[in-house]
């Protein structure tokens, strides 16, 4: 009540729920706790917290409604919070964000962009292999997903706010099929399972992929988020089992879980074995069919994460790069020489590319035989981001593998 | 396609609100794939629903050994909306697929139609030319994107009548929030004339707030493509055979 008097007095900000956070120059988040802006005695909203607060005013929530009441007495103000007449700017400050999998290359750059969120305060990960690139505000733990009770003592130690679920093995990724699947069921078990344990939870976003909609004979060929969940792939079936273990987490424990279903993600630096094999000399693809697929860039993937994390997401969402492209179109793209296979040609192909080291799995032969496809029209409502870059850009990324670049050293010291 | 009533149906009153959201947003936020034009669209490369610009254009110009196709009522449609488009259809005559072609070159847009298996080759081919499979979802989810999509009512003997509409597709229109327009198609077995007349936008006859919206619409829709054959007339040969009813040519 004080705060909220005293907030008044400041210019035309008044606090709601926060204890000791005040905007502009009151000192932020003492407590780490979330703290809920009402705006009150100010006619343009928008122009008022855009100059005070640039930060935060970048950092507004997609579903940001500016509103502005007028000026009440210092009487009326408590009222009229607490009766919830105008919410005006939700601000995370300080949240405790978990990130799993931070080792990989889509979990370094998520941990990277969330270093650069104003509402992001404590900042942890855990994966198996140590980050790929340099975090700053980070703290790594390198633990092994069969190491339950380490990884259930650091989670719940760390009490995050909000959890970041990308550590998942993509097959013949980075391990094997039985390897990876073993290794995303041992993560997500004990990490969703240990964050359920944490008091502070309060949101989870966990990274799925569009092959939970399968490509089954009849299947939609762009389903939207609403289309029924039938995986036809060893890796569809392991991602709708994270969703499921994030739900019932969710459900038991009593936070919103956001669901990040992604297309293919590639980049120069990504393990994937759909890039691998459109990388090769020669590409193979179904001379039947031929069919289009769509994938995303993995830095438009961490956005697309971290956006899910700010907002709050609660429900899946697609994430995919605008655009489509075929096995074919892209070996063209790529001055790769086109291979056309046809029914048992295939068993060949599958053989031959395990041995040039760009194994097969179902999951990409699915690709080249059905195309994968989905609607990412509700990417732009849900997370307030669109992709940087289109399924051809990226297709097109994938083959101008960046170079090595040599720096020469500060000091000199031979 | 034959689903069943409960899997069709869309509840208006008990998620008009997402649904609605969901597809504004979608329509909004594909505009400018919606508004694409086919001079805009490169040789080379697919879109969203795996079309491909310049094999459709390959394909049109062969259809063109087929099919003379006269379009009317173009003027119509909505310049950049998306909307779904009901022709009468005849047994191996392929009117979405050639309605398909000439409309799009007409309004100067990616047209699709409905009906494509998904099974290759075939099914592979007419994705290429703009084939979408024959369910609500997808028909939707093309329209909230702001595609124009031409769909086939069922094969009627008679010539002037137009067989079911299929309700769950029109469903997916108004749960996309785009009107359905109706079309006559008229073609030959053995020439190569055609026609194709599309009609102001059919309305259901009352307001609905359950599943009877999109079958009284469905309904509607097949009365309005009789109209426009029964304007259109039968097509003259100058013949006798003109007088014979059931001599395959002119009408639906």
């Amino acid at each position: 009540m004080c705060h909220a008097i005293g907030c008044l007095q400041h210019p035309g900000v008044a606090l709601v729920r926060g204890q000791d956070l005040l905007f502009d120059q009151h000192p932020v988040d003492a407590r780490n706790e979330r703290v809920t802006w009402l705006l009150v005695a100010v006619t343009d909203v928008d122009a008022f917290v855009s100059a005070r607060s640039p930060s935060a005013w970048a950092a507004r929530p997609a579903n940001f409604h500016a509103a502005a009441i007028p000026a009440p007495n210092t009487v009326g103000v408590e009222a009229i919070m607490w009766r919830r007449v105008v919410l005006a700017f939700m601000v995370m400050g300080g949240k405790r964000v978990f990130v799993s999998g931070v080792g990989g290359e889509l979990g370094t750059t998520i941990a990277g962009l969330l270093e650069a969120e104003p509402w992001v305060g404590e900042l942890s990960g855990v994966d198996a292999d140590p980050p790929r690139h340099r975090l700053h505000r980070t703290v790594f733990h390198r633990i092994h997903p069969d190491e339950h009770d380490r990884i259930v003592e650091t989670v719940a130690k760390f009490n995050p706010h909000v959890l970041v679920h990308v550590g998942v093995w993509e097959p013949d990724a980075r391990a094997a099929p039985r390897a990876a699947a073993t290794l995303t069921d041992q993560a997500a078990t004990s990490i969703l399972g240990a964050a359920a344990e944490c008091s502070a939870l309060e949101h989870v976003v966990v990274r799925s992929g569009i092959e939970i909609y399968g490509r089954a004979r009849g299947a939609l060929t762009r389903p939207s988020e609403s289309a029924p969940i039938a995986p036809t792939s060893d890796w569809g079936r392991t991602v709708a089992a994270i969703e499921r273990t994030a739900a019932k987490v969710g459900e038991r424990v009593g936070v919103t879980v956001g669901a990040v279903r992604l297309a293919p993600v590639l980049g120069p630096h990504v393990p994937s074995p759909l890039g691998r094999l459109l990388r090769q000399p020669g590409v193979p693809f179904s001379v039947l069919a031929d069919p289009p697929f769509a994938v995303i860039e993995d830095r438009d993937a961490a956005r697309a994460i971290v956006a899910a994390a700010r907002v709050g997401l609660a429900q899946p969402v697609n994430v995919v790069a605008p655009g489509a492209i075929t096995a074919l179109q892209a070996a063209r793209r790529g001055r790769r020489v086109p291979i056309p296979l046809v029914g048992p040609d295939w068993r060949v192909a599958r053989a031959l590319s395990f041995l040039f080291g760009a194994p097969i799995p179902d999951h990409v032969s699915e690709v080249l035989h059905r195309g994968r496809l989905a609607d990412n029209g509700r990417m732009r409502d849900l997370l307030g981001i669109t992709p940087d870059h289109g399924t051809i850009d990226v297709i097109d990324r994938l083959y101008n593998w960046p170079s090595i670049v040599h720096r020469p050293a500060r000091v000199q010291v031979a | 396609m034959t689903s069943a009533l409960g899997g069709a149906v869309n509840f208006p009153g008990r998620d008009t609100a997402s649904r609605a959201g969901a597809a504004v947003s979608r329509a909004a936020g594909d505009l400018t794939a919606s508004a694409t034009r086919l001079a805009d669209e490169s040789a080379g490369i697919i879109d969203d629903w795996g079309r491909d610009p310049g094999f459709v254009r390959t394909v049109t110009r062969a259809s063109r050994l087929r099919w003379d196709v006269t379009v009317g009522g173009d003027q119509l449609l909505p310049p950049r909306k998306g909307a779904l488009i009901v022709v009468n259809a005849r047994r191996l005559a392929l009117a979405p697929v050639f309605a398909a072609f000439a409309l799009s070159e007409i309004v100067d847009r990616p047209v699709r139609f409905v009906g494509r298996p998904d099974t290759a080759p075939v099914g592979a081919f007419m994705r290429r030319i703009g084939g979408l499979l024959d369910h609500p979802d997808e028909v939707a989810g093309a329209l909230a994107a702001g595609q124009l999509v031409i769909m086939g009512a069922e094969h009627n003997e008679r010539l002037r009548k137009v067989g079911r509409v299929d309700h769950a597709l029109i469903g997916g229109a108004l749960a996309a929030g785009v009107q359905v327009y109706p079309a006559a198609t008229s073609s030959s077995p053995i020439g190569r004339d055609a026609r194709l007349e599309i009609g102001a936008a059919s309305r259901s006859p009352r307001r609905r707030r359950g599943p009877l919206s999109e079958l009284e619409l469905a309904d509607q829709v097949a009365r309005d493509i009789e109209r426009l054959l029964a304007e259109m007339g039968d097509i003259r040969t100058g013949t006798p055979l003109d007088w014979l009813p059931l001599s395959g040519l002119g009408g639906a």
